[in-house]
């Protein structure tokens, strides 16, 4: 966390254009306003100073306060966290649900015209960006057929198109991952054994491979929150959502530092947790984890 | 809405997308509304007459007495001072209503019902703004209870509508205030707005909006790509609003210092090789209008024999360019002594220029100039251009008076302000002090052409099109109308079912 305050600090600083002269942009200002705003926002300071300053805020709890809406930075992020989320969430589940069936059934009927079309797919997900995705899904679904909406408010059915063009992706990520272990899951004696006891492939599947298999999805799910969060902010933007990845767009076009920085360490902190649960999660599934 | 407002106090924000909202929250002094009755411009607003000294130094307003801010609070001539001192004062941070203002004085108020606006320097261009959003008066309950920082986010008036939630980043909702009873005499009816409720939905992507208004989630949508609009033009089902504008039309502004363009004939060349008629043909067809004047046609002392100065011909260009000294040389590029005749043309990133840049650069090309495009996103590129090291920028000014004059082509805004064109003729400047000293327009205009002509012979500025405030709309919307520039006046507006 200490590193990804020093880094995003100093790239901020290090870009050029002065937010004074930006806030004051149309104003007509005087150079002297201009000072005099530099100063009121802590500007003139030296760098290090400047930085000093922040972390000190920081350990306290203390986000400091938007340059443009003049409103607590940790006030506007909590209004859209909440977005955001469920955004993420609801790609979890789409992804999750669509790359872990295609996954099975690929693993289970290898080979198949089934497994054919699931692999076609996941090249597919992987292959097309989400900003293009999302544009198509609006086109055929809000546009010609008119069953959702183009624009995604607050309720669930505005929650699809996003989470599918997000989550697609991600899908394909886990189709592919999840028929390569449940594949070589299957092929591993245990697996032999449990047919041998006489239960169903279904059961043999979920209960005994699956299990097994599931751990490296469960990594990678871990790993991508942050593509997903980057994801978030074309998709946000293209589906007029409010989130942390248009709060973002916001205030980097308007150089709000605290802004800034804010959304980027709560991305830092939301990486952390995440992976963090990750590895909690490991102990759940595979039994020779053991922590503390 | 393409753009997220800052703040919904019209004396505070800078952005048109506040002003979009802010005009139908809070009502003006006076109204400008030409064109909707024959030989009458100015219209009572919450000011029912108003008188002005033959300096220009003073504004004296008669204000109604039946007017009452949403919050209750009686309109009065202290809610006239108290929001003028709001402007002023240093803490709201005022961006586009403290330069309407102007060199505002102090303000007298004699009785309840008249308010004396008093300047420092002599201020012709007062009732313009005054007719503008900016300006209009702010609930002095409400400046007291949220302070000059807190009214931005609860913003109360006396206008047609009221505010009802700001989700940030996201939506505006305004409703229909029902004692209204002061709208200007213009309008199709009185009392309260036929519209119940209006939401102003934040969408930054253009595609976005567009697809928003083809699928009925929203009805009316602003800014769309010319492509769309033009293809919205020929789709039943939708209203295409093209509302003029006043002030100063897109532009590319010419650096006067920098060489090669500090030669005028280098620079009159520029304005022979530009062919406006095939730019507008090439992207913005059936949309906007070429422009050959540096002032918009609506906006007061537009000359428009002066659009007859530069036209397209390349002959023309290229001896000027020949008696200039720039001769034709390898690749077709003119020189002189041995250097190209290259030009540094940087661009505001996004900024809609970046094809228009692309076409002038073939254009000129043709008469044996070399262009060099780049772009820099906005606002570095403001210092870029403070600085002079371009040969051409953009630009395009919106203002209800043509004393705009003053922040673009003075002398004293060349290294801080908009005067990108590094222009100095102390004889403009003297012009437009003069066409600024009175506020009877009849005595405005002469000097305001006068030295509109100085500045067009001068060649400084390459005038591109004319830009409208384009709205793509459901066809359900009906008798929508618009400002002097170019805002949408909802208070008559009805949704057809």
């Amino acid at each position: 966390m200490f590193g990804v305050t020093a880094l995003v600090f100093l790239i901020l600083h290090l870009i050029p254009g002065d937010p004074a002269q930006i806030m004051l942009f149309g104003t007509n200002a005087t150079p002297d306003q201009i000072v005099s705003l530099r100063r009121s926002l802590g500007l003139d300071r030296p760098l290090l100073v400047q930085y000093g300053d922040f972390v000190w805020r920081l350990v306290h709890g203390d986000l400091g306060v938007s340059f443009i809406s003049q409103r607590r930075v940790a006030e506007e992020i909590g209004l859209v966290f909440p977005a955001t989320a469920t955004l993420a969430l609801a790609t979890m589940v789409v992804a999750a649900t669509v790359g872990l069936g295609a996954g099975i059934i690929g693993a289970m009927y290898r080979g198949s015209w089934i497994d054919l079309a699931g692999t076609g797919f996941s090249v597919l997900g992987v292959a097309v960006p989400n900003f293009w995705l999302s544009v198509l899904l609006i086109l055929v679904f809000a546009v010609r057929l008119g069953w959702l909406p183009a624009l995604s408010e607050g309720g669930a059915r505005g929650l699809i198109l996003p989470s599918v063009s997000l989550g697609w992706g991600f899908s394909a990520i886990i189709t592919r991952l999840c028929r390569a272990n449940l594949l070589e899951a299957l092929g591993q004696p245990y697996v032999s054994t449990a047919y041998a006891k006489g239960l169903r492939a279904g059961a043999v599947v979920v209960r005994h491979a699956l299990k097994n298999a599931l751990i490296p999805v469960v990594t990678l799910l871990g790993l991508q929150v942050g593509n997903l969060l980057s994801g978030a902010v074309v998709v946000e933007t293209i589906f007029g959502r409010q989130g942390l990845g248009s709060l973002a767009v916001r205030a980097i076009q308007a150089k709000d530092f605290p802004m800034i920085q804010g959304v980027v360490l709560v991305v830092a902190l939301v990486y952390l947790l995440v992976n963090l649960a990750v590895d909690v999660a490991y102990a759940a599934l595979d039994p020779r984890v053991r922590y503390g | 809405m393409w753009q997220s407002p800052e703040s919904l106090d019209p004396g505070t924000s800078g952005l048109i997308s506040s002003g979009y909202i802010s005009l139908n929250l809070f009502d003006p002094l006076i109204w400008h509304l030409p064109g909707m009755r024959q030989g009458q411009e100015y219209f009572p607003g919450l000011a029912l007459r108003w008188e002005v000294s033959g300096d220009a130094k003073r504004y004296t307003f008669h204000l109604r007495r039946d007017v009452k801010f949403h919050d209750g609070t009686p309109f009065t001539a202290e809610a006239v001072k108290a929001t003028l001192e709001h402007i002023v004062n240093p803490e709201t941070k005022s961006r586009s209503a403290i330069t309407a203002l102007g060199p505002y004085s102090h303000t007298e108020v004699t009785g309840d019902d008249v308010v004396t606006i008093v300047f420092k320097e002599p201020n012709g261009a007062f009732l313009n703004n005054v007719a503008t959003s900016g300006l209009s008066p702010i609930s002095p309950t409400a400046l007291k209870r949220y302070g000059h920082q807190g009214v931005s986010q609860h913003p109360v008036g006396t206008g047609p509508f009221k505010f009802q939630e700001w989700v940030l980043g996201n939506h505006v909702t305004i409703v229909a205030n029902p004692d209204y009873n002061w709208a200007p005499p213009v309008a199709h009816h009185q009392g309260s707005p036929h519209l119940a409720e209006i939401t102003f939905r934040i969408i930054p992507d253009a595609s976005t909006r567009f697809n928003a208004l083809r699928t009925g989630e929203v009805l009316i949508a602003e800014n769309l790509a010319p492509t769309d609009v033009q293809a919205l033009q020929h789709a039943s089902g939708y209203t295409v609003f093209a509302a003029p504008v006043t002030g100063m039309p897109y532009s590319i502004m010419v650096n006067a210092k920098r060489p090669p363009t500090d030669d005028l004939r280098v620079r009159q060349a520029l304005q022979f090789a530009t062919n406006q008629e095939a730019i507008i043909e090439a992207l913005y067809k059936g949309i906007y209008e070429p422009a050959h004047n540096i002032f918009l046609p609506g906006t007061l002392s537009y000359d428009p024999t002066l659009d007859k100065m530069y036209r397209y011909d390349a002959g023309r260009a290229k001896s000027l360019l020949e008696e200039a000294g720039w001769k034709i040389g390898a690749g077709g590029v003119r020189q002189k002594d041995g250097r190209p005749l290259r030009l540094v043309f940087i661009n505001i990133a996004n900024f809609g220029f970046d094809q228009i840049s692309q076409l002038l650069q073939a254009q000129w090309q043709d008469v044996g100039i070399q262009t060099d495009i780049s772009a820099q996103s906005f606002p570095t590129v403001a210092e870029t251009y403070n600085r002079g090291d371009h040969n051409l920028a953009d630009f395009f000014y919106y203002s209800v008076d043509p004393f705009l004059m003053r922040a673009l082509y003075a002398c004293d805004q060349v290294t801080h302000g908009f005067n990108w064109m590094h222009y100095c003729d102390p004889q403009v400047d003297a012009l437009v002090t003069k066409g600024n000293a009175t506020a009877d327009p009849s005595k405005r205009i002469a000097p305001f052409r006068q030295a509109v002509r100085r500045v067009m012979e001068a060649a400084v500025v390459i005038p591109i099109y004319q830009q409208r405030a384009v709205f793509d709309a459901s066809d359900r919307v009906q008798a929508l109308r618009f400002t002097v520039n170019g805002f949408p006046i909802y208070y008559d507006a009805t949704l057809r079912a």
